[in-house]
Parts: C-alpha cells; sequence; structure tokens
C-alpha cells in the first residue's frame, strides 16, 4: 500500500530530472549570456518557485489539456493525452525541478573562469567541444547539486501533479499523493512510513548538495 | 607556411569610456616585443589579433589569409586561427593533467598516441616532463609557467601571442625563461608578439619593439631605437595591476 506510491515516485522523478536537468543545463548556458529578453525567461524560468501549485497546474490544463492544441496535437500522435496520465506527472514534476536546475546551472556556468574557455577556443576547440571539455566539466559539481535538489524536489510534488496528472493509483499517485490518501483512510501507518522515508530521502540529498557546494566554494 | 607576416591595423573603441584604440603594425618570424605603460592598449590588441573581441575597424592577416576585415565582414572564429595564447593568468585546465593540457591543441586528426607523443615532446622542451601526470593545483609559479608555454607550442601555433607572462616569475627566472623562449621561438620561426612592460625583458628578449601609449604606435623599429630612455622608463617599469582583456567589451565567441 505504499511500495508502489513509492516507486512511483522514483521512476517518475528519474525521468523528470533527466529532462530538466538537461533543459536546465541549455537554459542555464542560455542566461549566462545577454540577450533580449533574458529578463523575461528567467522570470517564466522562476516562476514555480513562487506561483501557487494550482495557478500552474490551471495553465498545463490550458495549453496542454485535452481540448488544447498542443493536448490534442499530442494525442494525435501518441494516442495518449498528457493531462491525467503518467506524462502528466512526470511534466508536473520537471516543473518543480527546472527553476532550481537552471538556476544552478547558470551559477555554475558563469562561475567558471572565462578565460579557460576562451583559453580552449585559441587551442583549435570549436564553441562545442570548449563548452564539452572545458566549461561543462568544471561546472559539473554546481549542476550536479542543483541536478540533485531538483530530483528531490521532483520526487515530492503535490499540487501541480494532483491538478494535472490527478490521483489515480498506480498510474499518476505518488507518494506525496499517497500520503494524503493514507491521511485522509486514515491508514497511519502507510503515512508514517512513506513520510519517514521521504524525509530521509530529502535530508541525504541536502546533506550530498551541501557536501559539493561546499568543496566547490573553496575548499 | 611558417614565415607568413602578420599585418595588422586595429581600431577599438570602447563604449563605456574614452579608450580608443588604433594601432597598425606588421609582426614578421620572430619575437616583437609589444611594448608599454598598463592601459595603453596591449591586451585589447592581443585579444582582437586572436578573435576574443571585434575591433570595430580594421583588417588582421596573416600572409594572404584574411582573419579580419571590417569591410568585408570577414571574422575568422578563434578556432580557425590557431593563434597560441598565453594569458597573463595562464588559464591552464586545472580539471587536466600537464600532458592533456599540452595534448589539447595537438591536430585532432592526429591518433591518441601521436597527439600524447607530441605533448610529451613540448613539456620536455620546457623541462617540465615530469609533471606530464600531474595537474596544475599542485604546480608552482615557474612550473605552471612552463606547462603555458608547452601547451601553446605543442599546437604549432601559426602566430604566439604571451601576455605578460613572465610577471608572476622573479628576476632570476625571468631570464632563465627568456632564454628557452627564445629556442622555442627560433625553431617555430612564426610571428610572436609578446607583451610586457618590463624594460629589461624586452632587451633581452625582442629582436623588434612596438611601443604603444594610451592606444596608439608611438614608434617600431629594433629595441634600442624603440625603447624610451631610461629616466622616462623607470615610470613605465613597474609592476601594474592585472588590466586584462576581460574587462574590455568582447565578442562573445560561444
Amino acid at each position: 500500500m505504499f511500495l508502489e506510491p513509492l516507486l512511483l515516485s522514483f521512476q517518475i522523478a528519474i525521468i523528470a530530472t533527466s529532462i530538466a536537468g538537461a533543459l536546465g543545463v541549455a537554459l542555464g548556458l542560455l542566461l549566462s549570456r545577454r540577450f533580449p529578453g533574458r529578463d523575461v525567461l528567467d522570470v517564466l524560468v522562476t516562476a514555480p518557485i513562487v506561483l501557487p501549485p494550482t495557478v500552474l497546474g490551471y495553465y498545463v490544463l490550458v495549453v496542454l489539456g485535452r481540448r488544447s492544441t498542443l493536448g490534442q496535437a499530442f494525442e494525435a500522435v501518441t494516442g495518449t493525452p498528457i493531462v491525467f496520465t503518467r506524462t502528466g506527472a512526470v511534466l508536473a514534476a520537471i516543473i518543480g525541478a527546472l527553476p532550481l536546475t537552471t538556476k544552478s546551472a547558470r551559477a555554475a556556468l558563469e562561475g567558471v573562469d572565462r578565460r579557460l574557455v576562451l583559453a580552449a577556443r585559441t587551442l583549435g576547440a570549436g564553441p562545442l567541444r570548449a563548452f564539452l571539455t572545458v566549461h561543462l566539466p568544471l561546472a559539473s559539481r554546481g549542476i550536479l547539486a542543483g541536478t540533485m535538489l531538483g530530483f528531490a524536489r521532483s520526487l515530492g510534488d503535490f499540487g501541480v501533479t494532483l491538478m494535472v496528472a490527478g490521483d489515480i493509483p498506480g498510474e499518476t499517485q505518488t507518494a506525496a499523493l499517497a500520503i494524503y490518501d493514507a491521511i485522509q483512510g486514515q491508514r497511519e501507518r502507510d503515512a508514517a512510513f512513506m513520510v519517514g522515508f521521504l524525509t530521509l530521502f530529502a535530508g541525504a540529498m541536502l546533506y550530498i548538495v551541501a557536501k559539493l557546494t561546499g568543496r566547490a566554494d573553496g575548499k | 607556411m611558417a614565415s607568413d607576416t602578420l599585418t595588422i591595423s586595429v581600431q577599438v573603441t570602447h563604449s563605456g569610456g574614452g579608450f580608443h584604440l588604433d594601432a597598425t603594425f606588421d609582426v614578421p618570424p620572430g619575437i616583437t616585443v609589444l611594448f608599454g605603460p598598463s592601459g595603453s592598449g596591449k591586451s585589447t590588441l592581443l585579444a582582437a589579433i586572436a578573435g576574443l573581441l571585434r575591433p570595430d575597424a580594421g583588417r588582421i592577416a596573416l600572409g594572404s589569409e584574411v582573419w579580419f576585415d571590417a569591410r568585408t565582414r570577414t571574422n575568422k572564429p578563434i578556432h580557425e586561427r590557431r593563434v597560441a595564447f598565453v594569458f597573463q593568468s595562464l588559464a591552464l585546465f586545472p580539471h587536466m593533467t600537464a600532458a592533456e593540457n599540452a595534448a589539447y591543441g595537438v591536430a585532432r586528426s592526429l591518433d591518441k598516441a601521436e597527439r600524447r607523443r607530441r605533448a610529451l615532446a613540448s613539456l620536455t622542451r620546457f623541462h617540465v616532463a615530469h609533471l606530464a601526470d600531474r595537474r596544475p593545483g599542485t604546480f608552482s609559479g615557474g612550473e605552471a609557467q612552463r606547462v603555458a608555454l608547452a601547451r601553446a607550442f605543442a599546437m604549432e601555433p601559426r602566430a604566439v601571442l604571451l601576455d605578460e607572462p613572465f610577471s608572476a616569475l622573479d628576476f632570476t627566472l625571468r631570464r632563465q625563461f627568456i632564454g628557452e623562449l627564445r629556442a622555442a621561438a627560433h625553431d617555430l620561426s612564426v610571428p610572436i608578439l609578446h607583451v610586457t612592460h618590463h624594460r629589461n625583458e624586452a632587451r633581452i628578449l625582442g629582436d623588434r619593439a612596438i611601443l604603444l601609449d594610451r592606444g596608439s604606435v608611438r614608434a617600431v623599429g629594433s629595441i634600442e631605437d624603440v625603447l624610451p630612455p631610461a629616466s622616462r622608463m623607470d615610470a613605465i617599469d613597474e609592476p601594474s595591476a592585472d588590466l586584462s582583456f576581460a574587462e574590455t567589451p568582447m565578442h562573445d565567441p560561444l
């Protein structure tokens, strides 16, 4: 009664964090450069931290719901809708993780001495090779820390998941939702187990992140 | 290929302050010392030649190959110029060993063993082969200096730019380095532009000198002709703040 939601949470969080991690590096790199509209993009990426989950969920339903153009296009191609499916749950988890992965990636990429990247360029490396062999490896610690935060965050999403994916046992009922159900159904032992597990896991993540960023700051 | 002359005509206007660089000169194969006080535009000039910043006007060419021409809107990307740039900060890659650093610029068309062989040969030439498998974090100032030079020469550059590479070294060590650099430059036979504001360094090192002051070329010729008299020099020949080109507006290469 509590293993299934936990396993589902991890499945969803792993997929969501992979996507949010890669997207975060791309957005972080983009935001570390000057271009028109940078501040607007920054606000858009950061918004999920401060907006109520219901507001975010509302936007997702409007933009990707079954009656929206995008939602219908997705359904026509894949045969399943986005909302109230596991895809929706992954999407909700991505929305929660993305601000964390993007902000960390941006800070980490900006923290790399530009001269090192330029040195790589003068040594004959094109922009992509310089990024992959010098810029990215030197920022990897901060990016990893942000990705772990994003993972912890997406593991525990409640509001957006409920709005966008619903609370379908075995399909979209993640641990955070199952805890709510367990409390409602007075299955307090199930709730306590999942609460304990998520708490320990988040604590371990934060501890590792602190270790990673602490050393990156200068030993 | 090795005997092309670098012809430079560069104008840069600082959008923020009143800084203006307007310099035209040639760098034939061999060492040319670019001499001038802090803030005279030396680092900006080097950055323009390497392609790290885009001049507002002018033309830069190596022999018949045009690297930059404002009129035809030519601007060859940094990595295609193959100009070795030894930064004042050295910019060694901290996550790579000395051998990996030195191999970074070696032609990618060669196989891995050959790239490493060339990297080691260059490290050997600058007497740091014993550091090959160590990372820069543990190097002394002189060792880091040697690895940076080894990395620059290992890539078989078509021109070499040295931005006060010896500024962190004491006099004795600096003298030693100058000898090694001269030998390496002799073998390579490409245009080498060496920035310094140390008169003694300029005298020992250069075949030719260019005197830059407040963004303009004041003199070009032999070291003795170009260097200002000693009395005026004393004001110039002192350690300056690190005026890296990073402070100048830069054409974003990525």
